[in-house]
C-alpha cells in the first residue's frame, strides 16, 4: 500500500526525519510513536501527499508521490487517503457541523453524501452538534468533528495525527473502538505510551535524532526499556514515601 | 437562488454607488440602512472614516477646499458600508455563493479564520487585564500591542499554511 525508501526531510536547515524506511500491508494497522519534534507529523504528511521528500521515495501503491506524480492521481489519491491534522482547528472552517462533515465529500464529488454525514455523525455521537458551528464546539468536540469529516471519506488509508489528545475517557474508548471496526490500514502518530497498543498492531518508533529506532510488536517495545528512554518515552520518577526515597521509570502520559 | 439573484443585485447598486457623485442619494442610502446597523458597527465606521479622512484634512492640495472631498468620500463609504450591513443582516452571504463551491468554501474560510483570531485576542486581552493594573494599563500598552502583532503575524502565516494542506488533504484542489 505505502512504502518509504530511504527518506529525508528538512524544515530549512533542521532535518526531521533521516533515511526512514517504512513498509505498509492493506489493512495493516502501524502506531507511529515519538517525543515531540521527532518528525511523526511530517511523515504522515509526506505519506498524505502535502510535503515531498527531499532524498528518497515515498511510493502509494507503487507510484511515486512526487507534485507532478500527485497531480496526474489527485482525485483518486484523496478519496483514498486522508489525515486527521494534530491541530483540528485548521480542519474545521464550515458555517456547520453537518456542512464541516459534507465538505470533503463535495470536493471529491462522492455519491450519498447526505447519507455518508448521517452515517458517520450518528457513529461519533455528533448528530445533536449538527446545526452548531465548529467554532463553538470544546476541543473534544472539535476532535470528533474533525475525525467524523475524514472518516467520511471511507478512505483506504486513514492517518491520524494525535487522535486521543484533549479527549475524555469515555470518548478515548469510544474513538478506539470505532478504529478497530473500520478494517482499514491505519497510520497513528502518538506519543501516549499507556494507550498506544490498543491503536495497532505494529509499533514504529521514532528516535529523537529523528530516525526509526524500532519496528515490531509491542510486546518487544515495551521489554526495551532503553528504546523507550531514548525515544523520550519514559522518565525516571521520583517521589518520597515519608523518609524513603523511590524511583521507578514511567511514561510521560501517565498521571 | 434567490439569495443568489438578490447578491448580484446588490454589487450592481454597490457599483452604481461608488461612480455616483450624488450626495442626496447617498445620504438617503444611510438614512434607510441605519435602523438594520448595530451601534457598535456603526461607531467602528466612524472611528475608520475620521482616522482616514485627517490625513487628507491636512495634507490635501494647497489652494482646494478639503470640506467638498471629505463630505463626498465620506458619505460615500458611508452608504456603501451601512447597505452593505444593511443587505447581509438580511440576506444569507453563504446561500448567495452557493452557486460557486470555491466561493463558498474561501468565504468560509475567512470567516473561520476572523472567528478564531476574535477569541484569540480576546484571550489574549483578559490575560493583560489579570496581569495588569486599571491605572496602568496605559503603560503595557505598546509592548502588549507589540506582541500580539507580532504574536497574530506569526500565528497567520503558520495557520494560513496548514489550512492549506488540510484543504489540500480534503481535496479542495481536485
Amino acid at each position: 500500500m505505502f512504502e518509504l525508501r530511504e527518506v529525508w526531510f528538512s524544515y530549512g536547515r533542521e532535518t526531521v526525519l533521516k533515511g526512514i524506511n517504512l513498509k505498509l500491508k492493506e489493512g495493516e494497522r502501524v502506531v507511529l510513536l515519538g517525543g515531540n519534534g521527532c518528525g511523526k507529523s511530517t511523515l504522515l504528511k509526506l505519506m498524505d501527499g502535502l510535503l515531498f521528500a527531499e532524498k528518497g521515495k515515498v511510493l502509494w501503491k507503487g507510484r511515486e508521490l512526487t507534485p507532478s506524480g500527485l497531480r496526474k492521481m489527485e482525485e483518486e489519491f484523496r478519496r483514498s487517503v486522508a489525515l486527521l491534522f494534530q491541530d483540528v482547528e485548521v480542519m474545521l472552517f464550515n458555517p456547520t457541523v453537518e456542512d464541516e462533515i459534507a465538505f470533503g465529500p463535495r470536493q471529491l464529488n462522492l455519491q450519498d453524501v447526505e447519507e455518508r454525514v448521517k452515517k458517520w455523525g450518528n457513529k461519533l455521537g455528533i448528530k445533536p452538534l449538527f446545526k452548531r458551528s465548529p467554532a463553538e464546539l470544546s476541543i473534544g468536540e472539535k476532535k470528533k468533528v474533525a475525525l467524523a469529516s475524514v472518516l467520511v471519506l471511507e478512505p483506504e488509508v486513514l492517518l491520524l495525527d494525535e487522535p486521543l489528545s484533549n479527549l475524555d475517557p469515555r470518548s478515548t474508548g469510544e474513538v478506539i473502538d470505532l478504529l478497530w471496526e473500520l478494517h482499514i490500514t491505519t497510520v497513528v502518530a502518538t506519543q501516549n505510551l499507556s494507550l498506544a497498543a490498543e491503536l495497532g498492531e505494529r509499533a514504529v518508533l521514532l528516535s529523537e535524532e529523528h530516525r526509526i529506532i524500532y519496528d515490531g510488536d509491542f510486546e518487544g517495545l515495551f521489554l526495551n526499556r532503553d528504546l523507550l528512554l531514548q525515544a523520550n518515552l519514559l522518565h525516571l520518577h521520583r517521589h518520597r514515601h515519608g523518609r524513603l526515597l523511590h524511583s521507578h521509570f514511567h511514561p510521560h502520559d501517565w498521571e | 437562488m434567490k439569495e443568489t439573484v438578490a447578491f448580484v443585485f446588490f454589487l450592481s447598486f454597490v457599483f452604481f454607488l461608488a461612480l455616483s457623485k450624488d450626495w442626496r442619494l447617498f445620504l438617503a442610502v444611510v438614512f434607510l440602512a441605519l435602523p438594520f446597523v448595530r451601534l457598535k458597527r456603526l461607531f467602528a465606521l466612524l472611528i475608520l472614516l475620521v482616522v482616514v479622512s485627517l490625513p487628507y484634512l491636512f495634507f490635501h492640495p494647497s489652494g482646494l477646499s478639503p470640506w467638498g472631498w471629505m463630505l463626498m468620500f465620506n458619505l460615500r463609504a458611508m452608504a456603501m458600508a451601512l447597505s452593505s450591513a444593511a443587505f447581509f443582516s438580511f440576506v444569507n452571504l453563504l446561500k448567495a455563493l452557493s452557486f460557486s463551491r470555491t466561493l463558498r468554501a474561501l468565504f468560509s474560510l475567512s470567516y473561520a479564520q476572523f472567528s478564531s483570531y476574535k477569541r484569540t485576542y480576546g484571550s489574549f486581552y483578559s490575560a493583560l487585564r489579570s496581569r495588569t493594573l486599571r491605572k496602568r494599563l496605559g503603560r503595557s500598552f505598546f509592548p502588549y500591542a507589540g506582541a500580539v502583532f507580532s504574536y497574530f503575524y506569526r500565528l497567520s502565516e503558520k495557520r494560513a499554511g496548514e489550512m492549506n494542506q488540510a484543504l489540500r488533504s480534503r481535496g479542495f484542489y481536485v
